[in-house]
């Protein structure tokens, strides 16, 4: 499958938080014997295992399986529903088709011609409803249900992809394409590629994750802010550069240059993303867990993120695939983390 | 090693590697084990095996500092903060950009220049760093997308000898008095944890105390002194008052009796101590609270905390020092809780 097929695939499952196992069975399905042995673990995570020689050295990557949804949060009469939004920009809503229970249904607008002159009205949150139709009245779906994004998956031009939920798909696509790429080789590490669960409320899944494995290095993916014209000129990375090699605290010296060294040997653009902080990613908390994991952070840059029309450069989620399965085939960085140097005792 | 060497070295979160080296080339002797964990924490343990109460001092190697975020087509540096810095003590102070500590200067045009009032705060996405490079691509050669930048701050002691203005007192007052504990000879197992990655969250500290697991937990830190003309009354500590010690902060319920045990070493050492007051801050005495750690902090009062330039009382270090030498005398008489 390309990187275009998969985007395709990855994105016309639906995976809100706390419902991501269709998609984790879909993703099981496309890849088959690419993966040696696959298992859902207690938080949700999907686990994919390569096995390789025992004493191997454990890498990790992960991408999320969730995407940000809205949320069904009481009923109205006459087939409505109120809606919560949490991490979306209510301004993408208004007049949206979306998906509810497997059912098109429609965020309502007052049209202007009722607006008696206020024709801007900013609606927040608690203004929005759901419309289901009139004969929705009787069978509203349960509070709590999630509501999905009715965007077409599609490609723009010829090298930008335009779908709800890539955030993260464009990473699970990458990890995906790299899969493939290794299928049948025989590896110098031992390889779990973790599908996590909950990242969008909380990073969830990969607090559990951190308390089951201890890699030798992890390689977390995710998206990251794009350049884009209402921000006027920023540092951003570019859409169509390269996945961006993240810098900062969450990543120790040692793995951004192993990421860019072995991008440079494969011909493979990237760029960098800097992050003095907290990077927003499951990466923040993989990098505590047990006695220390030495992370690296690489990102795929996107535009509109959380809005109904996210969009990447397929470009950019076919060279992450290859750069993640080149580094599978390379020995970690000898100074993972500071060494885990004893130094003497 | 001097309080001076800790403060010139440059260590933002994550790049911790000069100050670490510092420690482990002046490591006392009768260390039993130094151990670099995989986050770049240093662990050093003095006594291991011997009876008594495993202590464990945390003060954290990492200071606050900013990240070369991008460049300007002129060939500025832009930048963002690496920690908490406000940007509004930044515009005309001198730092040192990347591994080699290129000279830098923060720009601001002259208010000659600026049409209306000045902005009371110039946020970050207008401040820049000027390297002396030609051009956008020189830029990015001399200081790549990522470099650490730090404040380019002498180390000064004031006429009289007690005053002393530096950067990174946060948190290179508590390495050096947990340095200072070390070169003593203790009946029980004392263990070190200078940590990484404080100011990004309390992040080192989590890692080092698994690996320890220790009975008693006490953080060596700087804090906030409020005792400036702009600063609100009742709030903070007081520059020349003593160390202080912590009853309650946004990040930990101080251990009652450990917090009493260090008031009386305090007492008993003839030392003056202040209590911080009012709740602001938070320090790895929270993270080590939150994994259920008995736990407690000395901190220095120091002026002008995540500025370029803080200042402290050698007095205070000095007093914060004999606090902590009598309290770990006594340690053994330290309660248990339950």
């Amino acid at each position: 499958m390309t990187a275009a097929q998969w985007l395709q695939a990855l994105t016309c499952v639906h995976a809100a938080s706390g419902h991501e196992q269709t998609l984790q069975d879909e993703l099981c399905r496309l890849l088959g014997d690419a993966v040696d042995r696959s298992e859902r673990d207690a938080a949700g995570n999907l686990l994919l295992w390569r096995d390789g020689p025992p004493d191997a050295p454990l890498l990790l990557f992960t991408a999320h399986a969730d995407q940000v949804a809205l949320w069904v949060s009481a009923h109205l009469p006459g087939g409505f529903v109120r809606l919560a939004a949490p991490a979306i920009d209510v301004a993408c809503l208004p007049g949206l088709p979306v998906v509810v229970a497997g059912r098109l249904a429609l965020v309502g607008m007052l049209p202007p011609h009722l607006r008696h002159g206020a024709v801007d009205v900013k609606e927040g949150e608690q203004d929005l409803y759901i419309d289901l139709g009139p004969e929705a009245a009787d069978s509203l779906p349960p509070v709590g249900t999630p509501v999905y994004f009715a965007t077409e998956p599609g490609r723009l031009g010829a090298d930008r992809f335009r779908a709800a939920g890539l955030d993260d798909r464009a990473s699970v696509a990458a990890i995906a394409l790299a899969l493939q790429r290794l299928r049948g080789e025989s590896l110098p590490v031992r390889l779990l590629a973790a599908i996590t669960a909950q990242e969008e409320t909380g990073r969830g899944g990969a607090a559990y994750l951190c308390r089951t494995v201890q890699p030798d290095a992890a390689v977390v993916l995710d998206v990251t802010f794009a350049r884009q014209p209402e921000l006027g000129p920023t540092d951003l990375p570019w859409l169509g550069a390269g996945a961006a090699v993240g810098i900062g605290p969450n990543v120790p010296p040692a793995l951004h240059r192993w990421l860019e060294e072995v991008a440079a040997r494969q011909g493979i653009a990237c760029q960098r993303e800097p992050l003095p902080g907290d990077s927003g990613t499951d990466g923040w908390r993989l990098q505590l867990a047990g006695f220390g994991v030495p992370t690296a952070l690489l990102s795929i840059p996107l535009t509109s993120m959380h809005s109904p029309q996210e969009v990447v450069s397929i470009a950019d989620v076919d060279s992450c695939g290859r750069l993640l399965a080149a580094l599978a085939r390379s020995p970690l960085p000898a100074a993972a983390g500071d060494g885990g140097a004893k130094l003497w005792s | 090693m001097e309080l001076k060497d800790l403060c010139l070295a440059r260590g933002t979160s994550g790049r911790e590697e000069q100050v670490r080296a510092l420690l482990l080339a002046d490591l006392p002797p009768d260390v039993t084990s130094a151990d670099v964990d995989r986050l770049g924490n240093l662990i050093v343990t003095q006594g291991q095996g011997r009876p008594g109460p495993r202590v464990m001092l945390l003060a954290h190697m990492d200071e606050v500092g900013l990240m070369v975020a991008g460049h300007t087509p002129e060939g500025y540096l832009k930048i963002r903060p690496w920690g908490g810095v406000l940007p509004s003590v930044l515009p005309g102070k001198s730092v040192h950009v990347g591994p080699d500590a290129l000279a830098g200067a923060i720009g601001r045009a002259p208010h000659h220049l600026r049409r209306g009032k000045a902005p009371a705060e110039t946020p970050f996405e207008e401040l820049y760093v000027d390297i002396g490079a030609e051009g956008e691509k020189a830029a990015r050669e001399a200081a790549p997308v990522g470099e650490m930048i730090t404040f380019a701050t002498s180390y000064a002691v004031a006429p009289g000898g007690l005053t002393a203005m530096a950067k990174a007192f946060d948190d290179r007052a508590g390495v050096y008095l947990a340095l200072e504990l070390l070169r003593h000879s203790w009946d029980f197992p004392l263990h070190v944890g200078f940590t990484v990655q404080e100011e990004v969250g309390l992040r080192g500290a989590q890692v080092a105390l698994r690996a320890v697991r220790p009975d008693l937990v006490i953080v060596l830190e700087a804090t906030a002194a409020a005792d400036t003309p702009d600063a609100p009354a009742g709030h903070g500590t007081a520059v020349g008052g003593g160390p202080a010690l912590t009853a309650l902060d946004r990040a930990t319920l101080a251990d009652e009796e450990l917090r009493r045990a260090l008031a009386r070493a305090g007492d008993s050492a003839g030392v003056p101590w202040q209590w911080r007051r009012g709740i602001g801050g938070g320090n790895e005495a929270g993270a080590a609270w939150l994994q259920g750690y008995r736990a407690a902090a000395v901190s220095l009062p120091c002026r002008y905390l995540h500025a370029p330039t803080s200042l402290i009382s050698l007095q205070d270090l000095g007093a914060a020092q004999s606090l902590l030498l009598r309290f770990l005398e006594n340690v053994r008489e330290v309660r248990p809780n339950v």
